[in-house]
């Protein structure tokens, strides 16, 4: 058993560090060691700063300074050094959110240094890239669903802290009366909304503020919510919409959709002409967004694209790729297809439900989106696919999966259900295989995208922009007078 | 002798990139020893090594190689003090991967950490008043949650 570190070099004669000669700084609990019974509790997971001792040159006995190997009144002064504030950055860089904005309160140069835009950027950009293969950078696969009643734990179930390392986690209860849903992730915001009776809310989960909504009129139909959000330079959230669509029943020419903005705290109803007659999914889900247009699913046409906040308010209907699985979608009412949004590229991504079926994974990249054109990125067999895990790998040729969701970060993983085996699998795009990524914890029969959501810890606290609220005075009815 | 894979990497300055993976473009990694005149030389061989195996083409001999150094330098309880001159030596030698492995040992270090600990660590003086310093913690107090 590896003993301190200056026990291998040095002679027994300097054991005890006599306490008044040295400043103490904090433990490091976190790495004890458990081998130092016979020394004195201070000596114990002690870090010593030597600043003044009578020691000879071999350095003294804590493990840290035994590697200075020199005169002991050097102390490196990271204030000093010429390139101070380069270091920090560094340093201050690889810290949590919340770590980061409590170190603010050091002292007014690190104030300064960590509310500075470029450090806000630099900190951005470093958790990008240095996160995007390794995919360490916190997220979720939100089951929508929440059972809390009240925001404060609503948000407590966003928490990165609770996010186990593989980052991918997933439970729900049963038994429990749904409170909550989530509508929509925006530029690190939640957009979510409390049911009976229907109020919209949006948070922060960094910052844990809590924003409600204005009620709309109209509470009865049924809706599809999407939320667009808009950044400044700096990733500070400016403004949001919330966009309802009614989902009709019939085919219709007209969109109707209810529109609220931050800046007017008002809900405002438009009817938005179709090119062509239009008609929803039975089991409608929200909305995609993409470059900051909703995008909601048609049947036989594919999508229709409305963009909050270009006016003139119009819609655009956008075909999904010709040669996928036209009939399976119908059949399944879009089950098997996942659509959507994945660092920039608009990605399709089919599964055939029969295992019989020649294809078993089909994608599709959209190329150009104004001209609405897609490029097929790849079809493959199930005998193409290969998984480490034996008994996925057993059940192969078999299964059925359900598509769920793509990894925020990387273009290469897809998340899949797989129904016998209950769990969620990954797959790999670029060497097609299989591996699970977790057990959800609870039933998972309704497990599929359109109750999924991915949830990405915004990498900068942003404050959620209040919407202004109209005061009404309430009209004063005649005085009623109680007696006793 | 192990295969060299040409396909993926280039036998270079270290530059341990995969096609995903962009690297922070202020500093670059080099293959260059990293001289810390101020350490002792037991620390000065760990790091030497780390550099010479970190300039593998191989992957897994990278990968290794980082986690040797964390490893050792979490198994030392090497003091922030030795740290951060590790850490100015990487920073001036642009050794990216070097520079990364200490930071990352300096953050984890101080982020759990109360800010007198973290003031007493560097030798920081605290130059705020109390009402400074109150008004500042009321401007997020979620980061003090806990």
């Amino acid at each position: 058993m590896e003993g301190h570190a200056n026990s291998t070099d040095n002679d027994a004669d300097q054991i005890q560090l006599p306490i008044q000669n040295c400043v103490i700084t904090d433990s490091t609990n976190q790495h004890s060691k458990d081998d130092d019974q016979n020394q004195t509790p201070t000596q114990n997971h002690l870090e010593f700063q030597v600043i003044a001792p009578p020691y000879s040159n071999q350095g003294s006995p804590s493990s840290g300074s035994s590697f200075l190997g020199l005169d002991d009144t050097f102390t490196y002064d990271i204030h000093n050094a010429p390139d101070s504030d380069s270091l920090l950055y560094e340093i201050l860089s690889r810290l949590p959110l919340k770590s980061l904005f409590r170190l603010k309160c050091v002292c007014k140069h690190w104030q300064t240094l960590i509310s500075q835009r470029s450090f806000s950027r630099f900190y951005i950009s470093r958790m990008i890239t240095s996160n995007t293969a390794s995919s360490s950078l916190p997220f979720r696969i939100l089951y929508r669903y929440i059972c809390e009643s009240e925001p404060e734990d609503v948000l407590n179930r966003f928490r990165s802290e609770s996010y186990n390392s593989s980052g991918l986690y997933l439970s729900r209860e049963e038994h429990k009366a749904i409170k909550f849903k989530v509508l929509g992730v925006s530029n690190g915001l939640i957009l979510c909304c409390s049911l009976g009776p229907l109020v919209y809310h949006v948070c922060n989960p960094v910052t844990r503020q809590w924003v409600t909504l204005a009620k709309s009129a109209k509470t009865q139909n049924f809706f599809a919510e999407g939320f667009v959000s808009r950044v400044n330079e700096d990733n500070v959230v400016t403004g949001y919409t919330v966009v309802r669509q009614e989902m009709l029943t019939s085919l219709t020419d007209y969109l109707r959709l209810e529109i609220f903005s931050s800046e007017t705290g008002e809900w405002v109803v438009y009817r938005v002409p179709c090119p062509f007659q239009i008609g929803f999914p039975k089991r409608g889900a929200g909305p995609i967004c993409f470059k900051g247009v909703l995008h909601w699913f048609v049947n036989d046409h594919g999508m229709v694209a409305f963009d909050p906040y270009k006016d003139p308010k119009s819609c655009r209907l956008i075909q999904l790729p010709a040669d996928r699985d036209v009939q399976s979608e119908v059949t399944h009412d879009g089950l098997y297809r996942l659509c959507d949004a994945c660092l920039g590229k608009l990605r399709l991504f089919q599964v055939a439900p029969d295992a019989s079926s020649f294809y078993c994974f089909s994608m599709w990249d959209m190329k150009d989106y104004d001209k609405g054109e897609w490029c097929s990125e790849f079809k493959v067999t199930r005998s193409d696919l290969s998984s480490s895990d034996p008994e996925l790998e057993s059940w192969l040729m078999k299964a059925t999966f359900l598509p769920l969701s793509f990894h925020p970060f990387d273009l290469d993983i897809v998340y899949l259900r797989c129904v016998e085996l209950a769990c969620l699998v990954s797959y790999n795009i670029q060497n097609r295989q299989l591996d699970v990524a977790c057990k959800p914890t609870g039933a998972i029969d309704d497990l599929s995208w359109r109750v999924v959501v991915p949830l990405v810890i915004p990498t900068w606290p942003t404050p959620v922009p209040i919407p202004p609220v109209k005061v009404v005075i309430p009209e004063v009815g005649p005085l009623r007078v109680f007696n006793g | 002798m192990a295969e060299v894979n040409e396909t993926d990497q280039t036998p270079n300055l270290g530059d341990s990139t995969t096609p995903s993976q962009p690297k922070p473009e202020q500093i670059t990694t080099t293959n260059v020893a990293v001289p810390i005149p101020d350490v002792g030389p037991q620390l000065q061989v760990v790091v030497d090594e780390f550099i010479l195996k970190n300039g593998s083409s191989d992957e897994e001999v990278r990968t290794a190689a980082r986690n040797d150094l964390r490893d050792f330098i979490e198994r030392e309880e090497i003091g922030i003090t030795t740290l951060l001159v590790v850490v100015k030596y990487a920073h001036e030698f642009k050794n990216a991967d070097l520079l990364d492995a200490f930071c990352e040992r300096v953050a984890d270090l101080i982020k759990d950490k109360k800010v007198v600990g973290v003031r007493e660590i560097f030798g920081i003086v605290n130059d705020f008043t109390p009402e400074e310093e109150h008004a500042l913690r009321d401007e997020h107090p979620w980061a003090f949650e806990d």
